[in-house]
C-alpha cells in the first residue's frame, strides 16, 4: 500500500504553502485541530495531514465578538475568529475539537451546534480526567474506538494497515522530536530554529517531519562549552507565543533547557512503550505514556514531582511560566508549581500573553529583569 | 475520631444548637407575621425562616464534625448520595463560597487567594474557597476540614483543577468523578466509565469512613435525593402561574437545600413546606411582583453581591424572574434517579446535568422554558467566573430571538467578586433592555 514517502518538503517552507503542496501533488487534504492533544495518527492514516490551530497570535477580534464575551481566553477567541472568517474550513474538510478545557469545549459545542463553523463539520475528542487507572484506561480505549469511527464517517474507511503504518510513523516522529529536544543545540541551528522546527509537527505531513527531524538530528550537538553563557531555564506554560518569544530568550541570554509546554515538550513521550503489533491499543499506550499535563487534569502531585525532577536533572537556574490570559487550566497548577521549584532552589517568573502580533515591550521589561536576576549576559547572540 | 469530639459535636451540632435554633426560629416566625409587604414585593414567604434555620443548622453542624463523624468536601454536582449513608458531614465549598458573596465576605477571600499566586482571573468560588483556606476567615464560623475531596467535573473542568489544588494544600485523598461531556448525546462507554467511578467513589469513601456501604442505605438516599428533586421541581412550577407566586431571584436562595442536603429527610420536609405555601399563595393570587407586567427567564449563575440592587431594578419594571436554567437544573435529574440499579442510576443523573450537555440541548430546553413560562425575555448573565456556562450565550441569545422571538440581553458580571460587577453599566444595560417592554414600545 502506498501511503506516500517525503513530499520533498524541508519543513522550512509556510503552512500554507505545505498545504497548498500536499493538496495539489499528493491528493492529501487536511484535517484542523484545536489544541492541545489529539490522536493525530488517526487522521493521517486517514490520508490527511493535520493543522493545529494555536491562536493563530495576532488575529484582531472581530466577528468572534458577536459570539463570545470578553474574558473568553485568546486562545479560543482567535481560533473561534479564525473559524468564523472562513481561513479553516478553506483549508481543512474537518475540525478536531479535544476536550482540553471548558473554553475548547464550549467552542466546538458553538461550531456543532450553533453553526459558528458556517458548515465545518467537527469531531470531539475526550481526555479520561479520572485518577482511577482501570477506568481510565478502559475509557481511553473505547473513545478511540469511537474517534476513529467517527472520522471514518467523515472521512471515509480507515484500513488496518494504514492505521498501523501512521501510528508506526508517529512513533518515529515521536522519537526523533524527543531526542531533538532533549539532546539540546545543534551546530548550525539556532535555537529558536531549533525550537520551530520542532514546533513544525503542528502541520507538517508525517514521513516530513520524520525528514526533517533527522536532517536536524544529523547536524552534530553542540558540545556544552559552545552553549555561550546562555543560561539554562525550564520554559513551562500552554505554548511558546506570542512570536518572537524564543528570539527574546535568546537574546536575553537564556536558553531553554527544558521545554514543559503544552504544546511540546509534555506531549513528547520520554519513553515510548513497545509496540504491540494492534495499532490502537499502541496509540493508548502512548497517551499513557505522556507526563502529566493540566489540560488531561491527572495528579497535580506527579506533575510538580515531574517538573522539580527535570528542572534538577537540567541544572536550570530558573524557570519561566508563558502564561496565556485566562487560562485556567495552567493558573490552578501555577501556585504549588512555583513554589515547589522555590523549594528546589529553582527562581521562577511569569510572563502573560494575550497572544499579540507582536512581541510587546511590557514583556521585554520582564523578561530582561528576569533574566538580569538570573545573571544572564544578553545580547549574546 | 476521639469520645470528646464525638460527644462534643453531639452536645452543640444535635442538641443544644438546635433547641437554640428553634427558639430563634419561633421569634423570627412572629416577627415575619408583622413584618409589612416591601412593595412591589409580595409577603415574605414563611419558609424563609425555615430556610435559614436549616442552614444555619447544616453550618452548625460542620463547625464541631472533624473527628467527630468522617468529612468530605464535594462539588456541587457530585454523587452525595453514596456518602450519606456513611455518616459524612459534607462541605460545599461552592455553596460556602456563595454565602461568602451574598454576606460580602468573596472580595477579601478572593484577594487571600490572589495573594498565595491564585490569579485573578479564576472562578470567584474557588478563590473564595482557596482565599477562605487560607485566611481561615468565614462568615459561617468554622469549616471542618476534610478527610476525602470529591469532585465531579460534570460541572466544569475548573473545580479539577480547584480541587487538585486543594488536594495538594490539604494533603488529603481526591476522588474525581469525570464525566465525559455529551456532545451530541450520551454514548454507551460514557455511562459504564461514570459509573465505574462513583464504585470507586464508594471504596473509597469506604475506606476513609472505615465502615461498609450498605446498598438498601444508598437505594433510600437515592429515593430521598429523587423526592427533593421532584418537590424542588415542582415549586419551581409554581412560577408558570400568573401572576409567579414568589419573585425568582429568591429561588436562587431557595435552592440551598436541594444542592447540601439532598437525600436526607430534611430536605424533604422543607421543600414540601415550600411547595405547599407557594400553592397556597398561587391559589390566593399573592404576586412575587405585584402587578407583574414582565416575565424574565435567568441564564446562568446569580450575582450573589448585587441581588438586593437587582430585585429593585426588576421590581420597578414589574418584572419577574419566572424561571432560571441554573435553578431548573436541580430539578431535572428526578427522573433519572430511578430505583433498581443505584449505581447506573447515579451515572445516569451525574452526566446529564445541564453543563455536562451541549449547546444544542441548552438551546432547545431554554426554548422549551420560554414556552412553558410565557416568558417574555431572557437574561444572559455572562458570568466571567464560569466559562463554561458563559462562552456560547451569546449564540444561544440570537438563535432563541431568531428562531422563538425571544429577545434577550447579555450583561458582563460575575456571581461572587465585586470587583467584577460594574454594577452602574449592568444597570444601565438591564433597564434599556426592560423599557423595550414598557407599554407601547412594541414588545
Ligand atoms: S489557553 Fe488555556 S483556556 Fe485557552 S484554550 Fe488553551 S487550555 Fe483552554
Ligand atoms: S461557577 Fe462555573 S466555573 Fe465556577 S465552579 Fe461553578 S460551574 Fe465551575
Amino acid at each position: 500500500m502506498e501511503h506516500g514517502g517525503p513530499s520533498g518538503t524541508t519543513g522550512r517552507g509556510s503552512r500554507r504553502q505545505h498545504l497548498r503542496e500536499q493538496r495539489e501533488r499528493h491528493g492529501r487534504g487536511a484535517v484542523a485541530a484545536l489544541p492541545v492533544e489529539h490522536p493525530r495518527e488517526v487522521a493521517t492514516a486517514a490520508g490527511r495531514v493535520t493543522v493545529e490551530i494555536w491562536g493563530p497570535p495576532g488575529v484582531a477580534p472581530g466577528r468572534s465578538q458577536a459570539w463570545l464575551p470578553s474574558f473568553a481566553c485568546p486562545l479560543a477567541r482567535n481560533a473561534l475568529e479564525w473559524i468564523l472568517r472562513g481561513e479553516v474550513r478553506a483549508v481543512a474538510e474537518l475540525l478536531v475539537v479535544p476536550h482540553t478545557c471548558d473554553s475548547l469545549q464550549a467552542l466546538g459545542s458553538q461550531v456543532l451546534d450553533l453553526g459558528a463553523g458556517g458548515g465545518l463539520p467537527a469531531v470531539t475528542f475526550y481526555h479520561p480526567r479520572t485518577l482511577d487507572p482501570a477506568a481510565r484506561a478502559s475509557f481511553l480505549r473505547d473513545e478511540l474506538r469511537r474517534y476513529r469511527a467517527a472520522l471514518e464517517q467523515r472521512l471515509g474507511r480507515i484500513g488496518e494497515e494504514a492505521l498501523a503504518w501512521a501510528v508506526e510513523r508517529h512513533r518515529e516522529a515521536d522519537r526523533l522530536a524527543r531526542r531533538l529536544l532533549d539532546e539540546g543545540p545543534r551546530e548550525g541551528l539556532s535555537e529558536p530554529e531549533r525550537f520551530a522546527l520542532l514546533r513544525r509537527r503542528e502541520w507538517l505531513w508525517v514521513e516530513d517531519q520524520v525528514a526533517a527531524f533527522r536532517a536536524a538530528l544529523e547536524r552534530p550537538a553542540l558540545p556544552p562549552e559552545r552553549f555561550g553563557d546562555r543560561v539554562p531555564i525550564l520554559l513551562s506554560g500552554i505554548v511558546a507565543e506570542p512570536p518572537g518569544l524564543l528570539e527574546e530568550l535568546d537574546g536575553a541570554g537564556l536558553r531553554v533547557a527544558v521545554d514543559d509546554t503544552a504544546a511540546l515538550g509534555r506531549r513528547l513521550p520520554e519513553l515510548l512503550p513497545p509496540a504491540t503489533g494492534e495499532p490502537l491499543e499502541d496509540l493508548a499506550r502512548r497517551y499513557e505514556a505522556l507526563g502529566p499535563c493540566s489540560t488531561r487534569t491527572g495528579d497535580l502531585d506527579a506533575r510538580i514531582a515531574r517538573v522539580v525532577e527535570r528542572a534538577r536533572r537540567a541544572a536550570v537556574r530558573g524557570a519561566l511560566f508563558v502564561i496565556v490570559a485566562r487560562c485556567e487550566p495552567e493558573l490552578f497548577d501555577l501556585p504549588a508549581l512555583r513554589a515547589a521549584l522555590r523549594e528546589a532552589g529553582v527562581p521562577s517568573a511569569t510572563i502573560e500573553t494575550d497572544l499579540e502580533a507582536g512581541w510587546p515591550a511590557a514583556m521585554g521589561t520582564r523578561l530582561e529583569a528576569f533574566a538580569e536576576s538570573l545573571g544572564a549576559r544578553g545580547g549574546a547572540r | 475520631m476521639t469520645v470528646w469530639r464525638r460527644a462534643r459535636h453531639l452536645l452543640e451540632a444535635r442538641l443544644a444548637g438546635p433547641a437554640v435554633l428553634a427558639v430563634q426560629s419561633r421569634r423570627r416566625l412572629a416577627k415575619l407575621a408583622r413584618k409589612p409587604a416591601a412593595p412591589p414585593f409580595g409577603p415574605p414567604l414563611r419558609a424563609s425562616v425555615a430556610l435559614r434555620g436549616l442552614m444555619e443548622r447544616y453550618y452548625l453542624e460542620g463547625r464541631t464534625a472533624d473527628g467527630a463523624r468522617p468529612v468530605a468536601w464535594i462539588t456541587s454536582g457530585a454523587p452525595v448520595e453514596v456518602l450519606r449513608p456513611l455518616g459524612y458531614y459534607v462541605v460545599y465549598p461552592e455553596n460556602h463560597a456563595a454565602i461568602c458573596g451574598a454576606r460580602h465576605a468573596a472580595q477579601a477571600a478572593c484577594e487571600a487567594a490572589e495573594r498565595a499566586g491564585y490569579s485573578r482571573s479564576l472562578c470567584s468560588y474557588a478563590r473564595t474557597d482557596l482565599g477562605t483556606l487560607f485566611s481561615r476567615t468565614t462568615p459561617v464560623g468554622r469549616v471542618p476540614k476534610p478527610d476525602l475531596l470529591v469532585c465531579c467535573t460534570n460541572i466544569c473542568q475548573t473545580v479539577a483543577g480547584w480541587y487538585r489544588a486543594l488536594a495538594h494544600e490539604l494533603r488529603v485523598p481526591l476522588v474525581v468523578v469525570d464525566t465525559p461531556f455529551l456532545q451530541g448525546g450520551e454514548r454507551p462507554h460514557d455511562r459504564t466509565y461514570v459509573r465505574r467511578q462513583i464504585e470507586g467513589l464508594a471504596e473509597a469513601a469506604e475506606r476513609a469512613a472505615r465502615r461498609p456501604l450498605r446498598l438498601a442505605a444508598l437505594e433510600e438516599t437515592l429515593g430521598r435525593s429523587q423526592e427533593t428533586a421532584a418537590l424542588w421541581g415542582e415549586c419551581l412550577e409554581q412560577g408558570r402561574r400568573r401572576p409567579a407566586p414568589w419573585f425568582g431571584l429568591e429561588s436562587f436562595l431557595y435552592m440551598g437545600p436541594m444542592v447540601i442536603l439532598r437525600g436526607t429527610p430534611e430536605a424533604i420536609r422543607f421543600y414540601r413546606a415550600l411547595l405547599a405555601e407557594l400553592r397556597e399563595r398561587a391559589e390566593r393570587g399573592v404576586a412575587g411582583v405585584e402587578g407583574e407586567r414582565v416575565r424574565l427567564l435567568w441564564d446562568n449563575l446569580p450575582i450573589w453581591s448585587e441581588l438586593r440592587r437587582l430585585s429593585d431594578l426588576l421590581g420597578r419594571f414589574g418584572a419577574n424572574l419566572v424561571a432560571a436554567t441554573y435553578t431548573h437544573a436541580w430539578s431535572d435529574c428526578a427522573d433519572l434517579m430511578q430505583p433498581g440499579d443505584p449505581f447506573d442510576a447515579l451515572a445516569r443523573t451525574y452526566l446529564s446535568v445541564l453543563l455536562n450537555r451541549d449547546l444544542a440541548t441548552r438551546a432547545r430546553d431554554l426554548a422549551a422554558m420560554a414556552r412553558r413560562f410565557r416568558a417574555d425575555g431572557v437574561l444572559f448573565h455572562a458570568d466571567r467566573s464560569c466559562k463554561p456556562y458563559s462562552l456560547g450565550q451569546h449564540g444561544l441569545r440570537e438563535k432563541l430571538a431568531r428562531e422563538h422571538g425571544v429577545p434577550g440581553v447579555v450583561i458582563e458580571a460575575d456571581h461572587s467578586d465585586p470587583r467584577d460587577v460594574a454594577w452602574e453599566a449592568t444597570a444601565n444595560r438591564l433597564e434599556a433592555f426592560l423599557e423595550g417592554f414598557a407599554p407601547g414600545s412594541g414588545r
